[in-house]
């Protein structure tokens, strides 16, 4: 699979139809993986892909991030149907055009939930929460896919969000409140939740802007949760559900049980799933007359 | 350091009797930046407001704080006051202690400390209020109104009376809506069409006003005083400049189909005008129905034309003209009346969506088939109607034999929150009663009953009517039918007589329907077309249900007729009237000033991402591109058209960068207000 993907990318490399291929390569440790920016033909080798290969590369996309780098018209990208999804909801924010990106899709059976629990072989104990139910094992667009792209019908809605999400919500207010304020005596707001978020595409964060002074900067309960009620509130319908968030936090924090839970609500209350349509708008800006608060009218 | 005068009002005894205002002074006087403070009984009396001048001139004040009443009441007439001293009005904000305090607490501590905890947000919020101007806008002294029904007609002859050019959009061929259906009239009962035909033929004739029939509004853009709309007018297929209405081709047209003006109890022509008196008299062909377009064969009205006026080729045409005010006047249908139409059975052609789960449930029991003698108001209007089907006889639909014995059932649909709409539609009352009237004169000998919940006569001469009504024959029965099933060739009627307590079986030869009256199917389309609000049922909602109930809630659009509610034809011409009236008021100035607090844009970090693009309910945000001072493409952004904005401030909501704000609101006053509160009431 990956030497379609390489031959490709070489050609294309080659034929200067695209500048760069952002992909996986081989991390510091046999565990780990880590973006590589491929940018010469010759260089393609060191692309790979294996359930290793976690992060969300179309970070790299985000404006915020400074994309795109200097000579880089069109970007190649690998990506996973999780990631592919990322890059639509990228489009459909305005953020990025669709011809602007090569997408290399590639099949998955599912990553694993963190370098350190990597052995070899992917299991259902060490698997990523979001691969067990993940509808685009085979990507939904992409511009290369190695082999026949089988047609797989994603009309239906997301499964249910992780155990968590549901054990949490059925506790008491106040019971939940004390888990969260517990969890995020933690927080010592790295921001590197926000950072690795394919979706934070502020030029300044709201939690950055001091007039006013909206989100408290300091990391203790009023500012850690400030934080994070809005980050959770900013990526309603918007977040793909990647998972980075909690896997990048430091101090382990599950910061993507929030999004899950708005992921659940906007579908729940408005049938809306991110990531599947470049035109769609989300539904906290656009109102249908069988919405069904009929306050909005 | 900020200057600010803070005067806090007693409004008589409406402030005073539960809050000390002195001590609010006081205390109020003591805050950082708070120059000068009064207390005054009352401060919008004209002593009142030279005081505040003067206090602005002699202090040098930068900014005042009115502690009052609502800003909705004396707002404008401090920031007024503010200017004449030299002041920039936007530098004055009012605290409302009277009804956001006095008059809802009895407890004169707990009120005073809430007084000062308002009075004190407001002076940390007026320290970031920037000195704004208002935006001036020109006016384009035209109306476009959109319905031709009895309110479309009448605000256009009025408009155009006062020397004001007028544009009306008529879906239909001709004008006059649902009054030209109506065969006389409560309560006087004179001929509709005798009273409305005159005025279409006024309309006609006016040189100030055009009308667009066969026609529908497309799109409006723009924003009070500067409206542009775009308006598709459909295919007649006739020249309409070369027609003179002879009416040869309709005459000669060997096809007829289901006629919608005597609402399917009579046929008409393919190429038709809907009625005798139609204006303009110009016919169209209803291509869906015509052999020519279907299979190419006929063409027969071409030949007998002698004007050469038919043209099968014509296309739609679109056009945009400019307004500078809108009056919507798109009037009402009935609820589809389910026992005829349905027959008690849901056919299967019917989605859902076109038989909403409402009617459905209104549905009898079981009635088998269709019941084609239980027709609604509007059909027996037209059968009481000397220009209708049966020329003024009344006769019922399966048969044409004259009904011996007629049912008349009141509030179907109406007054019915299960299974119908929760209102009162208001008129059936009366055109139930006009209807047995109008039977009783047609059918000496016939019988009349009317199933009734209550009546309700509230108008001019309306009561007396309903008595005259009942003196002449009408069997009044106050209570409900619960089944309608057929029984030969006639009509089971079950109910229940209320005041006797006893069941009641009728057997009538054909029942007439008060179904509830609702508004255009296309209704809320309309609404979001012109970026109007409309209730939970699609009539559009007035800005204010007592002070401004012609006005929609978007700036120069006036709502007028049965389209804003139920509506009889008086009140339906009133209301007409005051929206003419209203366009006049603001036709009467040169320019508009157009208040500033309107959404601006910090380009350097919008994203670009037009969410507030697409969440503005006004349209009043575009995308711009950004230059440096060589004119080099820089980055996007979203810029506001200050015109369109109406500051309701949803895009500062959906923006997450905090990249636009609204002028007079921004996050810096309304944080500053925010955490000066303290609570000390709690
Ligand atoms: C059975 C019955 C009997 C009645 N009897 C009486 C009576 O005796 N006395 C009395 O005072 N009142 C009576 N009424 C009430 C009266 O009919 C209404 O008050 C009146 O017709 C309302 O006028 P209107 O112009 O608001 O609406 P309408 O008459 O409904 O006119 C609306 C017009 O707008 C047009 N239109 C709609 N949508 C669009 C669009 N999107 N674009 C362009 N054009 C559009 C329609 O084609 C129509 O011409 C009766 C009503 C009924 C149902
Ligand atoms: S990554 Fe973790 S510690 Fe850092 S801000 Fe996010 S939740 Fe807090
Ligand atoms: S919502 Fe904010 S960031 Fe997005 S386009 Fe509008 S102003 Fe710019
Ligand atoms: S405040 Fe914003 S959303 Fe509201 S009308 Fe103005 S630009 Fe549109």
């Amino acid at each position: 699979m990956i030497e379609a993907i390489r031959t490709q990318a070489h050609n294309l490399l080659e034929n200067k139809e695209i500048d760069v291929v952002i992909g996986y390569g081989n991390g510091s440790d046999p565990t780990r993986t880590t973006p590589v920016f491929i940018r010469k033909p010759e260089e393609v080798n060191r692309l790979i892909f294996d359930p290793r290969c976690i992060n969300s590369l179309p970070v790299y996309l985000n404006k915020r991030q400074g994309y795109p780098k200097k000579g880089w018209k069109r970007v190649g990208i690998i990506g996973k149907g999780c990631d592919i999804r990322a890059i639509t909801q990228l489009i459909a924010e305005n953020q990025l055009s669709r011809d602007e990106v090569y997408i290399f899709g590639v099949p998955c059976d599912g990553v694993v939930s963190h370098f350190s629990k990597w052995d070899g072989s992917l299991r259902d104990d060490n698997r990523a929460t979001k691969c067990s139910e993940c509808d685009v094992h085979i990507p939904n667009d992409c511009d290369f896919f190695p082999g026949e792209r089988p047609e797989v019908d994603r009309s239906g809605p997301y499964k249910v969000s992780a155990p968590q999400v549901l054990n949490l919500f059925n506790l008491k207010t106040d019971k939940r409140f004390k888990f969260w304020e517990k969890e995020f005596e933690r927080c010592f707001k790295c921001y590197a939740c926000r950072e690795v978020c394919p979706h934070c595409s502020c030029n300044i964060c709201i939690t950055d802007r001091t007039t006013p002074n909206w989100i408290d900067q300091a990391p203790h309960t009023k500012g850690v949760f400030g934080w994070h009620l809005t980050r959770a509130l900013h990526l309603v319908g918007r977040c793909t559900g990647c998972g980075e968030c909690t896997r990048a936090c430091p101090v382990d924090i599950q910061v993507d049980l929030f999004n899950q839970r708005m992921k659940d609500v906007v579908q729940g209350s408005f049938g809306y799933k991110s990531g599947y349509s470049e035109t769609e708008k989300p539904p906290l800006i656009t109102y249908m007359t069988d919405d069904s608060e009929n306050f909005i009218q | 350091m900020a200057k600010i005068g803070v005067f806090v009002c007693q409004c008589g005894n409406n402030i005073a009797r539960t809050v000390d205002t002195a001590d609010v002074a006081e205390k109020t006087g003591e805050l950082s930046g708070v120059a000068h403070v009064e207390d005054y009984k009352f401060m919008c009396s004209a002593p009142g407001q030279e005081m505040f001048k003067k206090a602005i001139k002699d202090n040098n004040l930068d900014g005042c704080i009115v502690s009052a009443c609502s800003p909705k009441m004396h707002e404008a007439t401090f920031r007024k006051a503010a200017e004449d001293a030299g002041l920039n009005p936007f530098k004055v904000e009012i605290a409302n202690i009277r009804e956001q305090c006095s008059w809802v607490h009895d407890d004169k501590e707990i009120a005073t400390a809430k007084s000062k905890d308002i009075t004190k947000m407001m002076v940390n919020r007026l320290k970031y209020n920037r000195p704004l101007e208002r935006y001036k806008m020109p006016v384009t002294k035209r109306a476009l109104i959109i319905g031709g029904g009895i309110a479309g007609i009448q605000a256009a002859l009025d408009l155009a009376n006062a020397q004001i050019p007028v544009s009306i959009v008529e879906r239909e061929p001709s004008l006059g809506g649902n009054m030209a259906r109506l065969s006389e009239t409560f309560p006087t009962l004179d001929c509709s069409q005798c009273i409305l035909t005159p005025r279409m033929v006024e309309v006609s004739n006016h040189p100030l006003i055009s009308i667009h029939s066969y026609a529908e509004l497309e799109k409006l853009d723009g924003y009070i005083g500067n409206f542009r709309a775009t308006i598709r007018l459909k295919a007649k297929s006739v020249i309409e400049k070369d027609c003179t209405g002879c009416g040869e081709c309709w005459e000669k047209c060997p096809f007829t189909v289901e006629n919608e003006f005597d609402m399917g109890l009579s046929k008409r022509s393919v190429i038709y005008i809907p009625f005798p008196q139609a204006v303009p008299t110009v016919p169209v062909i209803d291509r869906e129905n015509c052999p020519k377009f279907i299979k190419d064969k006929c063409g027969l009205c071409a030949k007998v034309c002698g004007q050469q006026c038919i043209d099968f080729t014509q296309q739609d045409r679109v056009i945009e003209e400019e307004f500078g005010a809108v009056i919507v006047a798109t009037g009402f249908k009935l609820m589809p009346n389910v026992y005829k139409e349905y027959g008690g059975y849901r056919p299967p052609h019917m989605t859902p969506k076109k038989l909403t789960a409402k009617i459905r449930k209104t549905l009898p029991r079981s009635t088998a088939g269709r019941l084609v003698d239980v027709i609604n108001g509007l059909e027996f209007e037209r059968l009481a109607s000397a220009s209708g089907p049966t020329g003024g006889e009344i006769r019922r639909p399966s048969d044409g034999k004259v009904p011996e014995t007629v049912v008349f059932i009141a509030c179907v649909g109406s007054r019915d929150c299960n299974k119908g709409v929760e209102y009162c539609s208001k008129i059936c009352c009366m055109y139930t009663a006009k209807h047995t009237m109008l039977y009783q004169h047609n059918v000496h000998h016939g019988k009349s009953y009317v199933f009734y919940m209550d009546i309700r006569a509230g108008g001019k001469g309306y009561e007396e009517f309903i008595n005259r009504a009942q003196s002449e024959n009408a069997n009044y029965v106050r209570g409900r039918v619960s089944r309608l099933s057929k029984k030969g060739d006639k009509i089971l009627v079950k109910g229940a007589d209320t005041f006797t307590g006893h069941a009641l079986e009728i057997e009538a030869d054909m029942v007439v329907l008060a179904t509830a009256m609702v508004p255009q199917e296309d209704a809320m389309g309309v609404a979001k077309n012109l970026g109007i609000s409309y209730d939970q049922h699609g009539f559009f909602s007035e800005q204010h249900p007592k002070l401004m109930p012609v006005d929609s809630s978007t700036g120069g659009i006036y709502l007028a007729g049965a389209c804003q509610g139920v509506k009889d034809i008086p009140e339906t011409v009133a209301q007409a009237s005051a929206a003419a009236s209203k366009v006049m008021q603001l036709f009467s100035r040169e320019e508009l000033e157009r208040e500033p607090e309107v959404a601006i844009v910090d380009e350097k970090n919008c994203m670009n991402c037009w969410d507030c693009v697409t969440v503005c309910p006004y349209n009043a945000i575009d995308r711009t591109e950004i230059t440096n001072r060589q004119g080099q493409f820089l980055k996007w952004a979203a810029k506001v058209n200050p015109g369109l904005c109406q500051g309701c401030g949803l895009c500062n909501t959906v923006c997450r960068s905090k990249s636009i704000e609204l002028e007079g609101y921004t996050d810096q006053q309304v944080y500053a207000q925010i955490t000066a509160f303290e609570g000390a009431f709690v």
